[in-house]
């Protein structure tokens, strides 16, 4: 069951890798290209695409003080380290 | 001492005895080999449903995660729609393996190696989210270049049936960048070695792991070459070919 904004790791995938919602704390990632056929195969893929941003909208709704537009927060800066194989 | 002497023997144990199991994933039964020693330390193979990994305790991550694909299995894979949650190995020591905190804000996508969209049943797929078979890629990359990359692999795998895949990063240069506490090391470059028994067919393409479009096709023996890894289960009368590209890439 995909939750939105409960955790950083789950990710829904839609006809194999064709469609990804990433979930995220802070955001919800939608990516890839999905074909919706008119066949059962379609309608199985269009369910799962809608229920979860069903949630997400719900999910957004029901925020108590849902900001115009969230903050970016900056990445970490990356470490170094001397390549042990070169 | 007696109990860790136990721990290590079962850690053993548990190798050997899940290794054979799973070399059906890779030609002639055998595992590519890595002729850079100095990869070698704090190696381990983990066997998944339909994929393997060699992962290494001083990259954090793997150094190459091994597949079969069949026309079917991708058919079936497909038809996929499932809720995924990416994971720390529990058969890695302390240490040895990515944690999940250190992906978050590293401003890097958790690249699968073997594509999670390969799978054909929902347990290979939930364990493609094992973070032993993903490192970290540049997010522009692994959403498009690579995304087509593996397209068009999975269609080579539709036309000819049989294909063997080994994906995996390469480091190169003197100084690397890492990521979170553990200190994940990112790869410079990633690479897939293909090879289609029917049709005598063997090639790499290799993507540097920034944001680009740019790919290269080169041989198995370029390869080899670049990344300390060999792979004896291709013939070595295969590893010269260079196709000019990939369809749809």
């Amino acid at each position: 069951m995909f939750k939105p904004y409960s955790n950083d790791d789950d990710v829904l995938n839609i006809q194999g890798d064709a469609m990804t919602v990433s979930n995220g704390t802070t955001r919800v990632v939608l990516n890839g290209t999905l074909e919706i056929t008119q066949d059962q195969r379609g309608l199985k893929a269009a369910l799962a695409l809608k229920e979860a941003l069903d949630a997400v909208v719900a999910a957004l709704q029901a925020h108590p003080a849902l900001p115009a537009k969230a903050k970016d927060e900056p990445d970490d800066k990356p470490g170094v380290v001397q390549n042990p194989f070169q | 001492m007696k109990k860790w002497l136990f721990c290590l023997l079962a850690a053993f144990a548990a190798t050997a005895s899940a290794a054979p199991s799973c070399t059906q994933f890779t030609p002639n039964a055998q595992w590519p080999v890595l002729t850079n020693q100095k990869m070698t330390p704090k190696t381990r193979m983990l066997c998944y449903s339909d994929f393997a990994v060699l992962h290494s305790g001083i990259t954090h991550g793997p150094l190459w995660s091994a597949e079969h694909l069949t026309r079917d299995h991708i058919e079936a894979a497909k038809d996929m729609v499932r809720t995924n949650k990416f994971f720390e190995d529990a058969r890695l020591p302390e240490g040895e393996g990515a944690t999940l905190a250190d992906y978050k804000r590293s401003g890097f996508d958790r690249g699968h190696m073997s594509p999670a969209g390969n799978r054909w049943n929902a347990q290979a797929m939930a364990q493609s989210f094992s973070l032993a078979n993903v490192v970290p890629q540049n997010r522009e990359n692994n959403q498009r270049l690579w995304s087509r990359i593996e397209t068009s692999v999975r269609k080579i795998a539709m036309t000819y049936d049989d294909t063997y895949v080994v994906t995996g990063p390469m480091f190169s240069g003197q100084q690397l960048q890492t990521i979170g506490a553990t200190r994940v090391f990112v790869p410079t470059q990633l690479f897939k070695a293909v090879y289609v028994p029917a049709r005598q067919l063997a090639f790499a393409v290799v993507v540097d792991n920034v944001s680009t479009n740019r790919y290269e096709i080169r041989t198995i023996h370029e390869l080899e070459a670049a990344s300390g890894i060999r792979f004896p289960g291709i013939p070595e009368d295969l590893k010269d070919q260079r196709p000019g590209g990939l369809k749809g890439v």
